[in-house]
């Protein structure tokens, strides 16, 4: 088995590792730990992949280090797999536009981290994981229909207490 | 009352054409159904907008960490902060000049060797590190519109595997290719590490020109 094979298939899904690993850290080197740790196991693991889904591979992969690393203590501020601590808020005001969708993003993170576990972390595999249903069903051991109505009911919640802070998107 | 047993179906697509058009004269009707897809789909434009590109430099150390892995599990698996658990990757966490941090590294790759590469590739700022005991002052260069990273050592950086002898017989030890980079060591005006995306000549050119104890901008 050779790296640039396992890297010809993993790699794309990077940007969806990263995601995820994010709302599972508080800070970025906490995620790059997490994504690296992921690469790690997923490549000691490539040979018995088989030929399923190597992005849910993926990301199972890297919740399941998050959880490892919750139970090991070493980091306190998953957010994911049993959070306790929200991202903390920015300190800096600016009013450019950047500074704004930052603001909204850290707000949205928050909101998020203030979910039911079920909820965010279906939340996480789906709309940011860009998993189906199905998929996450398969990762959380769930019926399809009940990741569903996670997905619902925390994207209702979601809006809810965004709409208190003022902040809108979408239709 | 939301209706969620239809709903969440109609959210989904799993309704037929049929069903779909039924729910959708409910939710005419039905003030609660009709908020709770508006929130719905509120949610989830918000929670995709922590969608995140994963960063250029990450890339690099996934890909440079599993390339200097040899895979087997026999290796330890004890977690390295910023190094990543099993894995051959130096991660420095440089963040002023004269900063002397500690860096972990590769077992296969000589410890001093890979902190510079990975400082060329992170484009790590001037500063003081230690690798394998051994401090290593890294300095940055521009030259011929390409970054060169330099690092410095009392000592002679060990010759990596891959790596080629110099053919010259002067003061160019070895050479080798990490990546796009290009890693030239040198014995003299002191002992160098020189890395950048440039051809192995021009930098040991320009590294003989170097001085033998002060940075070369």
């Amino acid at each position: 088995m050779t790296h640039q094979l396992f890297l010809d298939a993993t790699l794309p899904h990077l940007d969806v590792v990263w995601s995820i690993a994010r709302r599972m850290s508080a800070d970025h080197a906490g995620a790059e730990d997490l994504v690296q740790e992921t690469y790690a196991r997923a490549w000691r693991g490539f040979a018995n992949q088989g030929r399923g889904d190597v992005r849910s591979w993926l990301v199972a992969i890297c919740l399941n280090a998050g959880r490892t690393e919750l139970r090991r203590g070493q980091r306190s501020q998953f957010i994911v797999a049993g959070f306790e601590e929200a991202p903390e808020a920015p300190s800096d005001v600016d009013v450019s536009g950047d500074a704004l969708a930052c603001l909204d993003r850290e707000a949205v993170a928050r909101a998020l981290a203030a979910l039911p576990v079920v909820q965010r972390r279906a939340i996480v595999l789906v709309d940011i994981g860009g998993l189906s249903a199905r998929e996450a069903a398969e990762i959380e051991g769930a019926p399809r229909g009940t990741i569903l109505a996670r997905v619902h009911r925390g994207r209702r919640q979601l809006a809810v207490l965004l709409e208190r802070e003022g902040i809108h998107r979408g239709p | 009352m939301v209706h969620e047993d239809r709903l969440v179906p109609y959210l989904a697509g799993d309704l037929d054409v049929k069903q779909a058009e039924a729910f959708e004269a409910h939710l005419v009707g039905c003030d609660d159904c009709w908020q709770a897809v508006s929130q719905d789909r509120r949610g989830r434009a918000l929670a995709e907008g922590l969608r995140e590109l994963a960063p250029a430099s990450l890339r690099d150390r996934v890909r440079m960490a599993v390339e200097a892995d040899t895979g087997q599990s026999e290796r330890p698996r004890r977690r390295r902060r910023r190094v990543g658990a099993g894995l051959a990757v130096v991660v420095l966490a440089v963040v002023a000049a004269g900063s002397v941090i500690m860096v972990a590294g590769d077992p296969r790759e000589p410890t001093s060797v890979a902190a510079v590469v990975d400082a060329a590739r992170q484009r790590v700022p001037p500063a003081s590190i230690v690798a394998a005991g051994e401090t290593v002052i890294l300095e940055r260069a521009r030259l011929d519109g390409r970054d060169v990273t330099v690092g410095r050592a009392s000592v002679a950086f060990p010759m990596p595997a891959g790596a080629s002898e110099s053919g010259d017989g002067l003061d160019a030890v070895w050479v080798a290719k990490r990546g796009d980079l290009t890693v030239v060591c040198l014995s003299k005006p002191a002992n160098l590490l020189l890395a950048a995306d440039l051809p192995a000549e021009r930098l040991i050119a320009w590294g003989r020109q170097l001085p033998a104890s002060t940075g070369p901008a």
